[in-house]
């Protein structure tokens, strides 16, 4: 039983995988391509997000850490004169490094304070790049990155394989942490902190490393977005960025590392059956969170379950997914 | 000449100061009375600007009756939000916050649908300066600082004086108690969502002679109003006004002085608050 439940797993998640692989041959043109790299680096940002949060955090500051990938990676490139592919890890463990001390120094606030720190965060970093005479008044230039093995990063299909082994690292990453005894002691910790610490749980240190590690993989975005876009400026880093991570989770589900996933797809293909004037997705954004929060609070990964049970009359074999 | 530049530093600093009140004093009732991060308040505020605009601009109103007109509208949306959004709502004090992003998004959608890109301007309403003690100030910066004060004043004696308002302001402090006492929680609510979203939207009007309007005025507007009310002691009504006319003056004095560099400041002491002082840098001990 138990072992037929994980060939089925292992099955979709391979079938996963090519899907993935597959896609840019499918959808050839420029565009989608385009709009699969985009939702590529919110899936990893949302993703990422979603572990602080279900660890108890209620964490806004992503798109600080996405800044910090993205200029970090083209001053190290710039200024210090490394190749691409050393300095892609230094700017994930640069983002780590910032959210340990973040995390360390506000180890004691919780709840809405901890949120508004998070915030100011984000326009600490976003105002240091503004208004620092070498980051803020010009886009910077971001380089393609080194040809390796044959692949120059000429075409967007070279990109999105970049971010396809990204996407691939972050969710496996996540994935385990989530099923592991850290994402059952994240859990408890969110739920109940002082049952957590009296079971010995030392809940400072684990929530601290789980936002360094998501931050890492919010730097890794950055780092890929940077010589995506080829020019780099602090209006992708606003605190709407982190907003629009929010939306993924909110819309995808928390309940599950799909969530997210499934809330970057969705809200990044949407728009595209739609006029493209920004207000329709500013009002299609709105109007969808407000109707998850109120209809589908656990999100898009709950419909299966929802329909099942409202087909079989909610005969109880439902249940938390 | 210096004392001429510090005086029309002062002056300026004051008139974004009252405007901060206003729009923080929002904010604080609804964290205070509600328990709500209410992450819309700058979309609020731009919302009461170009409504103010299309009244004064468009429909020919004169000033002060499109300023009590902002105010009943921006009251009557409060309501309306109140009663159809965050009542039905159920979730964590993180999921109502949620929710209000959504919303903040959606006044924005909606504005830049029918208001446009573009920024406008409205002609000085009230023509002139006043010259005085070797200072200059034009009449318009008057008129914001004087109907700011008047709200205000009329918000202290509304808290202070009347029953209703003692209600509100002991809600804010213990809501199970207020209970107790036969306070009508839901109406309580209501009201407080029609004070908070008339104050922040006459913010928004009453800048909109003097700077312009446009629907992405309201970002910044939400961060100063975080920087004031983490100054002030989240959910203090007193502290949301004494903090926005501090953040006024500093922010003014700030640029003039040492630079952009300001406000990095600012928001490096709201972390630091947030860590060691979470009552605000004006409230007592917690």
């Amino acid at each position: 039983m138990a072992n037929n439940k994980l060939k089925r797993s292992w099955y979709a998640h391979a079938a996963l995988v090519a899907a993935a692989l597959a896609l840019p041959w499918v959808f050839r043109s420029e565009y989608a391509q385009h709009l699969m790299i985009m939702t590529g680096l919110g899936v990893i940002l949302a993703a990422s997000n979603r572990l602080i949060i279900v660890s108890g955090a209620w964490f806004m500051g992503m798109a600080a850490f996405y800044a910090i990938g993205a200029y970090g990676v083209v001053m190290l490139r710039v200024y210090v004169g490394l190749s691409y592919w050393i300095s892609f890890p230094l700017v994930g463990l640069a983002a780590a490094g910032v959210a340990l001390a973040l995390g360390y120094g506000t180890a004691r606030v919780k709840g809405i304070p901890f949120c508004l720190i998070t915030v100011a965060f984000v326009e600490v970093v976003r105002l240091s790049i503004v208004k620092n005479p070498f980051l803020g008044h010009t886009a910077l230039k971001c380089a393609p990155p080194e040809a390796i093995l044959g692949i120059d990063f000429s075409s967007k299909i070279h990109y999105y394989y970049l971010i396809f082994l990204v996407v691939f690292l972050t969710l496996s990453v996540l994935g385990l942490i989530d099923r592991s005894p850290v994402g059952a002691a994240l859990k408890t910790i969110a739920q109940n902190e002082e049952l957590a610490e009296s079971v010995g749980i030392n809940t400072v240190r684990y929530r601290v490393v789980t936002m360094a590690a998501c931050c890492f993989f919010g730097g890794l975005a950055g780092a890929v977005l940077a010589p995506y876009v080829a020019v780099t400026g602090p209006t992708s880093f606003t605190l709407n960025t982190s907003v629009i991570i929010l939306f993924y989770i909110v819309v995808g589900g928390l309940g599950s590392l799909w969530g997210p996933v499934a809330g970057a797809v969705f809200l990044n293909l949407l728009p595209e059956i739609l006029p493209s004037q920004a207000y329709v997705q500013n009002i299609l954004y709105a109007a969808i969170v407000l109707a998850s929060l109120f209809f589908l609070p656990d999100g898009l990964i709950s419909l299966p379950l929802r329909l099942r049970t409202l087909f079989t009359h909610g005969d109880g074999r439902g249940g938390h997914a | 000449m210096m004392r001429m530049m510090i005086s029309q530093v002062l002056v300026n600093g004051l008139v974004s100061g009252f405007v901060y009140a206003l729009t923080a004093a929002g904010f604080s009732l609804l964290y205070g009375n509600a328990n709500i991060l209410f992450l819309a308040i700058g979309e609020i505020y731009m919302l009461g600007a170009i409504t103010f605009y299309a009244l004064v601009a468009k429909a020919g109103l004169p000033y002060f009756a499109a300023m009590l007109l902002v105010i009943a509208a921006m009251g009557a949306l409060g309501v309306i939000l109140e009663r159809f959004l965050f009542r039905p709502l159920k979730g964590s004090d993180l999921t109502f916050a949620f929710a209000t992003l959504a919303l903040g998004m959606l006044i924005a959608g909606i504005a830049l649908a029918l208001f446009g890109e573009q920024g406008k301007g409205l002609p000085a309403v009230f023509p002139g300066r006043l010259k005085a003690l070797g200072i200059v100030v034009p009449y318009d910066k008057i008129v914001i600082v004087g109907v700011a004060l008047a709200i205000l004043l009329g918000f202290h004696f509304y808290f202070n004086r009347t029953k209703t308002g003692r209600a509100i302001r002991a809600v804010s402090q213990d809501v199970e108690a207020a209970k107790l006492m036969g306070v009508d929680i839901s109406r309580i609510k209501g009201l407080t969502f029609f004070l908070a979203l008339a104050v922040a939207g006459a913010g928004g009007a009453l800048v909109t002679p003097l700077y312009y309007a446009d629907v992405f005025m309201g970002g910044p507007v939400l961060m100063t109003t975080l920087i004031v009310v983490v100054l002030g002691g989240l959910g203090s009504f007193p502290g949301a006004i004494y903090g926005g006319l501090l953040i006024g003056l500093l922010e003014s004095f700030g640029y003039t002085f040492i630079g952009g560099i300001t406000i990095i400041i600012l928001f490096c002491v709201v972390i630091g608050l947030l860590i060691f002082r979470p009552q605000g840098l004006l409230g007592g001990e917690q």
